[in-house]
């Protein structure tokens, strides 16, 4: 082994949390574009109608408040980070990982409800697919946050823009979830 | 630090290679164009004309472009590698220069976009207006499927022949179908080809205007140009473009 | 502290002096295991659940996904990234030769790395081709040599290979990974770790898609049109997995690109100054990070169609020409992002090589940027002979205007030659043949901008010619240009210059006697992607064949050559081509810290100042001493 020291890591990862975090908007911008082609797919294929009369717009409410409750979760999260409360925000970040488990147990439970068959309903499994997908990874990266702010704080404050991060993915995802919500079960 | 040269000199020897490659290049692009292959439409001397003009164009293009490279890679090089010294001209850029450049890129191609471009346009919808609307046009209804060609006359009341016989200087309307997957219908020596799409009717207007089959000239075949799967080289079939009153023999001949 | 002093110190201040031994390659054993094993997991599991045998598309598609997974934890991510980021025990980094052979952050191991795997994929792919070109020396179906089935799934496999595991990373990656932070003044990227990942994913997606026959191949070529995706193997599968994957890599590049240009550049660095090699790659990561997502969501139903039983592209309600439309929206901007930065390159070295300052510099970035912003709404004219005629006016326009910003590079290219001095080594006579090419490459393009034109030469040999003189014969040269041009600078050596011309002539000749008779076979009515052709098209198919086995077999020069000169080259001075760009003011080769602790570059004066008596354009400063801007 050449060394056995992390003396080069930090060295060797010059970024500074501005570029971090003002890099990682490119990120969220590729998966936003993507998750809109998604969002218009559901008028190219999907056709104009409205949403066909089975699908479950009670279960959609239901995920919409508690992407609604997340979203105001994670903005209380944001603003005890700038205050510098970092242990405070690693409490939040617990909560805050029940939002993505609960939008994929609800995104999984209405994939039974159209026929994936159908124009409407491919479009909408897929992109439901596609969701589940990202708020899995979501989950985990929130996970990892929180470990990271119990098991090692000193490290987490050294990387404080992964927290930031985090946050921001997800409340893209939250927002883009609301977009869905309205672009298929109410439009 | 280089001595100062003469650009203007080193400018007039470029006209000179510029005329030169100008004489070559066009002369390879008469040659190519003066053995063309047969055009055997209406809409083949569109798309071939189309195509040969283009040719004359970016012959000269090339000439001029690849020219000024050449010639300035020869004209300014240095002895060797170790021929460090700065030249004499560090000009950053040159207005008349980049001005004429972006003039003359942008003038040929609205001059492109006209014609051969839209002035082709016109003249294919033109060819299918008048297809359209007459009333003598042959209609054929095409299937393809993975890996053949059939051919109906619905006027003609001959259903599903796997040769294309069609008589000369006539209108045609095809109707494009597909059974399975995406194909193409290409007739190399009519000039134009249409995508056969799953789900879709699409139609191709056609006035062949050269007698002549698949055995006399290749250039006259049915190809399918869209991948669709093992068979697609092998998709193919006969043409045969016969005089009108052959036609007539043939279609009785083959009529229910 | 002035550069000479700088790099002589660079030099030595690292422990690179471990050397190589067999135990360093055990990430890279244990990733093809762990890969295996998780690829037979997944697809066993998933067979034995929905009852199907392992070359249905659902077991493949789990199997893939699970040795994806397994190859990339394998590699190191686990120890050098994921457990750390849980908040478990930190890896030690590891600067020696281990970390070429594992998972690093390191950007410079990157690049290398994908240097050397893109010659591993370019020799396979390239393989296939010599495959085709034996085929093609006979118009029957030449059984001896292989079935049409096989034809079918040799020219697919080279097609996605030489496009998404060689010309899309050759420059971008191999040369762009390496130079972005060194010509920029940082030491690593603006996410090391997300960029170390972009190499590990290119693998395992490359032996998916050789693999692919052994699921029964796809038939499609590299478009992947439904519905003869949908119905023709299930190695299609495993493309678009492959191709998903390849973008993804290229994406985490991108985003890398975007990131360190816009916020780490060295303290000096205005845009003004910003190399030109740098906007050609942020054009190029611009264009991936807009572009790419439609077609991910196209490839996805394409997919999908075939596995979970939708119907988008397929059955009586399918739409096939939505696939097109959502295909060419990336693919046709892709072929940017494989040349933006090979013009790029031509511009950074023909400047340095003729010591002028680059001419028309802001015409040539707005060239390059012009290009994206075009690129956007041309992609139908990869179908014109499958939309509706509504389209071709505009969509004939759009693509035809593409020429203008093209053409700003061939401005600043002679401009900058014109009058200079310039000096020819191997690197500047292949961009000088690629600048040839693309000119026959780009002309060519116009018949297929040009609506009447392109309904008779689309899907043709014409098309075939027209984009390898794009991709083989711009970027490739470029490729090897690069190459040649940065070797000192990575390995601390000299090519052999002799062997090096030698082969850049070699490989001009041969290749436009591949390919210009593909123009002439387009007219006289070849059409793409046949096993079989008619037989008076022999004679000019057999010139070609024999010509692309010399051009084949040429590349065996370049390969030794980097070689030796790798292992045996001449010793390289420090900046050899007297070029005037950040990378050169450090030492080569290039020490693992890239410039020593606590010093920072600081840009004083534009690189590309070559005239009598112009000031360094970098002076070193202590770290932190003007963060008061």
């Amino acid at each position: 082994m050449a060394t056995q020291s992390n003396e080069y890591s930090s060295l060797m990862d010059p970024a500074s949390e501005r570029a971090k975090r003002g890099a990682f908007v490119f990120f969220m911008l590729f998966n936003f574009i993507l998750f809109a082609a998604f969002l218009m797919e559901r008028w190219m294929y999907g056709g104009y109608g409205h949403a066909p009369a089975a699908l479950n717009t009670g279960l959609g409410a239901g995920m919409l408040v508690i992407v609604l409750l997340s979203i105001v979760l994670t903005v209380m999260t944001r603003k005890r980070l700038d205050a510098g409360d970092d242990t405070g925000a690693t409490g939040n970040l617990a909560l805050l990982m029940l939002a993505p488990i609960l939008l994929i147990v609800g995104t999984v439970y209405s994939w039974t409800e159209l026929p994936i068959g159908s124009p409407f309903g491919g479009v909408f499994d897929l992109n439901g697919i596609w969701f589940v997908l990202q708020f899995a990874l979501t989950a985990l990266a929130i996970l990892a946050s929180f470990l990271k702010g119990k098991r090692a704080p000193e490290r987490a404050k050294r990387e404080r823009w992964v927290v930031y991060n985090v946050t921001s993915y997800w409340l893209m995802l939250a927002v883009l979830w609301v977009g869905f919500f309205l672009d298929y079960y109410v439009a | 630090m280089n001595a100062k040269e003469n650009l203007w000199r080193a400018f007039g020897e470029l006209v000179v290679v510029w005329v030169i490659g100008l004489v070559i290049a066009e002369g390879l692009a008469a040659w190519m164009v003066a053995s063309w292959p047969v055009l055997g439409s209406v809409e083949a001397h569109v798309t071939g004309d189309a195509t040969t003009y283009l040719i004359w164009q970016t012959s000269a293009i090339f000439a001029l472009v690849g020219g000024a490279i050449i010639y300035s890679a020869f004209r300014f090089r240095a002895k060797s590698m170790d021929d460090t010294a700065a030249p004499y001209y560090q000009r950053r850029s040159w207005k008349p220069f980049a001005i004429t450049w972006l003039v003359v890129s942008i003038a040929i191609n609205l001059a492109n976009t006209i014609y051969p471009g839209m002035v082709g346009l016109e003249d294919l919808w033109g060819a299918q207006l008048q297809t359209e609307h007459n009333k003598n046009a042959l209609l054929v209804d095409v299937t393809a499927q993975q890996w053949k060609w059939s051919f109906s006359y619905p006027k003609l009341g001959i259903s599903d022949v796997s040769k294309l016989v069609v008589p000369v200087n006539q209108p045609i309307e095809f109707v494009l179908r597909t059974k399975d997957v995406i194909h193409d219908f290409w007739v190399p020596a009519w000039g134009i080809k249409k995508d056969v799409i799953p789900n879709e009717v699409r139609h191709l207007f056609i006035t062949p205007t050269v007698v002549g089959s698949t055995a006399t000239n290749p250039m006259i075949r049915v190809q399918c140009t869209m991948i669709c799967g093992n068979g697609h080289p092998m998709m193919r079939a006969p043409v045969k473009v016969i005089t009108p009153a052959q036609f007539k023999q043939w279609a009785s001949a083959n009529s229910l | 502290m002035a550069t000479a002093e700088l790099q002589a110190q660079g030099r030595g201040d690292v422990a690179e002096k471990s050397s190589f031994h067999i135990g360093m390659v055990f990430p890279m054993v244990r990733a093809t295991l762990w890969g295996f094993i998780g690829y037979y997991a997944a697809a066993w599991i998933t067979a034995a659940i929905m009852g199907q045998v392992l070359f249905d598309p659902a077991p493949v598609l789990f199997g893939y996904l699970g040795g994806l997974t397994g190859w990339v934890m394998g590699s190191g991510i686990w120890e050098g990234w994921i457990r750390r980021g849980f908040g478990g025990a930190e890896a030690p980094v590891l600067t020696g030769v281990d970390r070429y052979f594992r998972f690093s952050p390191d950007s410079k191991a990157t690049a290398t790395r994908y240097v050397v795997f893109n010659i591993i994929s370019f020799f396979f792919a390239g393989m296939a081709a010599m495959a085709i070109r034996v085929e093609l020396l006979t118009p029957d179906s030449t059984s001896w040599w292989m079935s049409e089935i096989h034809y079918n799934m040799t020219f697919g496999i080279h097609g996605l290979m030489m496009l998404l595991s060689v010309v899309s990373s050759v420059i971008v990656a191999g040369a762009g990974y390496y130079l972005l932070p060194l010509m920029l003044g940082v030491r690593n990227v603006v996410f090391p770790k997300l960029l170390g990942l972009s190499w590990w994913l290119v693998p395992p997606a490359v032996v998916a898609t050789f693999m692919s026959p052994l699921v029964g191949g796809f038939q499609t070529g590299w478009w992947g049109y439904p519905p003869l995706a949908q119905n023709s193997g299930t190695g299609i599968i495993l493309y678009g997995l492959a191709a998903a994957t390849l973008l993804t890599s290229s994406v985490l590049g991108a985003i890398n690109i975007i990131g360190t240009m816009v916020y780490m550049r060295a303290r000096g660095m205005s845009l003004g100054r910003v190399p030109i090699f740098i906007w050609g790659l942020c054009a190029a990561a611009i264009l991936l990070t807009i572009y790419a997502p439609a077609t991910y969501t196209g490839v996805m139903m394409d997919m999908s169609d075939l596995v979970l039983g939708t119907h988008f592209y397929t059955g009586a309600t399918g739409h096939p020409v939505g696939y097109m439309d959502q295909f060419w929206w990336l693919f046709h901007p892709e072929v940017y992002v494989f040349v933006l930065p090979a013009f790029a390159v031509w511009l950074e070295i023909l400047s340095a090589a003729s010591s002028r300052p680059l001419f028309g510099r802001n015409w040539a970035i707005a060239g390059l940027l012009g290009v994206v912003l075009v690129a956007a709404f041309v992609g139908v004219h990869h179908y014109f002979t499958a939309v509706s005629p509504a389209r071709f006016p505009i969509f004939m326009t759009l693509t035809e205007t593409v020429s203008v910003p093209t053409g700003f590079v061939y401005l600043s290219a002679l401009g900058t030659m014109w009058g200079g001095r310039l000096r020819i080594n191997a690197a500047v006579l292949l961009v000088l043949m690629g600048m040839i090419n693309f000119l026959v490459g780009g002309l060519t393009g116009i018949f297929n901008a040009d609506v009447p034109a392109d309904l008779q030469l689309h899907n043709t040999y014409w098309v075939v010619g027209h984009f390898h003189y794009t991709m083989l014969g711009t970027v490739i040269f470029t490729w090897l240009a690069a190459l040649y041009w940065w070797f000192p600078k990575v390995t601390g050596r000299m090519i052999n210059e002799f062997w090096g011309k030698f082969h850049a002539w070699w490989f001009f000749i041969f290749f436009n006697c591949t390919f210009f008779p593909f123009f002439i076979m387009g007219i006289e009515g070849m059409n793409r992607r046949v096993a079989v052709y008619m037989p008076y098209l022999q004679p000019i198919n057999d010139f070609s064949s024999i010509s692309s086995f010399l051009l084949g077999a040429g590349f065996l020069i370049p390969l030794a050559n980097l070689f030796f000169s790798w292992r045996n080259g001449k010793k390289a001075p420090e900046n050899p081509w007297r070029a005037k760009t950040l990378e050169w003011h450090t030492a080569s080769p290039t020490p693992y810290k890239v410039f020593p602790e606590g010093m920072e570059p600081v840009v004083v004066h534009r690189f590309d100042d070559y005239s009598e008596g112009s000031p360094d354009p970098v002076a070193w400063d202590k770290t932190g001493a003007g963060e008061s801007r």
